[in-house]
């Protein structure tokens, strides 16, 4: 009896936790023609500073060492075939772990902080003076912060697969004599332009992936001194389930 | 329209109370007796409650007890002058930035418009005893003293002009001299909006003595 107990109260927690999750996105959806305003745009503004250009640094850093480590291992495991190293190298970090990486680390950083921030406002009662004031919820604090974390992931891709390749190609050259002219012009010759464009989409939709499901865990913050930790805990959990959900969902496509 | 609703005697706002609907009258002071702060919350969940939309469950109740229309609530409370402790500033943007928000329920605030009005008010009766008020509009909320949050919350109703202010309690640890100067900015936000109502939800101790009779309401919510 207390197991099915459980199992339903799980339950319902799940269903809740979806539901909110589909109103947020609904709500962002919604609220899209709002980003023009003043006061939402100053949020967008904010949150793509925080998300995408406070995270370049750390990324540069990740991306090259991870990049050359990658190389590296790739090629000693195919015993020095510089083309198969450098078709797998683009497959499978480049093109596909590139987005998971970045997600990851958008996840980490500002899924967390953004829902943390949103469980506070509304355990200070901030969320209900700013409806009362008048101003739309959902225009001014879910759209802004979806579209961000959105662009935001998108185009840290760019710029990690930009760092992977250099890091990979540039720093085996560097250090290990490959020949670096030949190196980008296999690796570039191979790259399809449809998937990247694909890759690019699916960039977009994993930030905003992110960005919905921190908004919902921390508009959904119970009161209580652990309203906020479990909040920026769901966020975290919630969201890389997602990812991976939608990674998978994005390779049967494939 | 909207910088004419101060002035029009018929911008009164209802409320459903035990004794039935409660209509403020222009220019009337009106007193709600608590016993303690949560009660005085308590008054504003339910009047947000009142004008719950359906997506907003998931933040507050939902219970109707005023008969005015929705939208008809909505825009009052929009547009009503909520002068709580906190001044219910949002609290990663400036005083600057939270007296420029706008509005929409009941349609847009001109940003130049506000952003006029505040320039009039920053050489005022509300900055009388500041040399230089850009720090203060400059400020993050937490920067700011309990006196110049109220003081925000004050300018922010005087660049809206609004038909109604619902006052709950004083802001906590001002000393007299800070009671003092912070009763002189209420008279003040009064004396540039003589036809609003007042309502004060607090204990009888936060009354302002000078300022006449008020009607003592019995429980708003029921």
């Amino acid at each position: 009896m207390k197991i099915c107990g459980e199992a339903g109260r799980f339950l319902c927690q799940m269903t809740a936790s979806l539901a909110g999750v589909v109103l947020v996105i609904v709500e962002s959806f919604l609220a899209i023609p709002k980003l023009s305003g003043r006061s939402s745009l100053q949020v967008f503004l904010r949150q793509v500073y925080f998300t995408g250009i406070e995270a370049l640094p750390l990324l540069a850093a990740a991306a090259l060492l991870a990049g050359y480590m990658a190389a590296y291992n790739i090629y000693a495991l195919l015993a020095g075939d510089l083309d198969l190293t450098l078709t797998v190298f683009r497959s499978l970090l480049v093109q596909e772990g590139s987005v998971f990486i970045v997600s990851i680390f958008v996840l980490a950083r500002s899924g967390s902080a953004i829902a943390s921030e949103l469980a506070r406002m509304k355990q200070d009662g901030e969320l209900k003076a700013i409806w009362r004031l008048g101003v739309d919820v959902p225009g001014f604090l879910i759209a802004p912060r979806v579209a961000a974390t959105a662009l935001s992931v998108a185009a840290l891709t760019v710029y990690v697969q930009v760092l992977l390749v250099l890091g990979g190609i540039g720093l085996m050259a560097l250090f290990h004599r490959w020949d670096y002219p030949l190196g980008m012009e296999k690796f570039l010759g191979g790259i399809d332009p449809g998937y990247s464009i694909l890759n690019m989409f699916r960039s977009l939709i994993f930030g905003a992936a992110i960005g919905v499901v921190a908004c919902s865990s921390g508009l959904r913050a119970e009161p209580g001194p652990t309203g906020i930790p479990n909040a920026t805990c769901e966020a975290f959990v919630g969201g890389f389930a997602t990812i991976l959900f939608l990674q998978i969902l994005f390779s049967a496509v494939d | 329209m909207h910088s004419n609703l101060a002035s029009n005697a018929q911008a009164v706002f209802a409320v459903q109370s035990r004794k039935g609907l409660v209509h403020f009258e222009p220019g009337k002071l009106y007193w709600q007796p608590v016993a303690d702060a949560s009660e005085g919350e308590g008054f504003m969940d339910t009047l947000d409650g009142a004008v719950t939309p359906p997506r907003g469950r998931l933040f507050s109740r939902g219970r109707d007890l005023a008969r005015l229309s929705r939208r008809d609530l909505l825009f009052h409370l929009a547009h009503t002058a909520f002068l709580t402790p906190s001044g219910d500033l949002i609290s990663n943007l400036s005083v600057m930035e939270n007296l420029l928000v706008t509005t929409s329920p009941g349609g847009e605030l001109n940003t130049g418009e506000l952003e006029q009005r505040l320039g009039e008010e920053i050489t005022g009766e509300l900055f009388e005893h500041t040399e230089n008020p850009e720090p203060f509009l400059l400020s993050l909320p937490y920067q700011l003293s309990p006196l110049d949050r109220a003081r925000a919350g004050i300018l922010r109703a005087l660049l809206r002009m609004p038909p109604w202010v619902v006052r709950t309690e004083e802001p906590p640890g001002l000393d007299p001299s800070a009671r003092h100067e912070y009763l002189r900015l209420l008279s003040h936000l009064r004396s540039r909006i003589p036809h609003a109502p007042w309502l004060f939800v607090c204990v009888p101790s936060e009354l302002p003595e000078s300022w006449g009779d008020f009607e003592t309401l019995e429980c708003l919510w029921s």
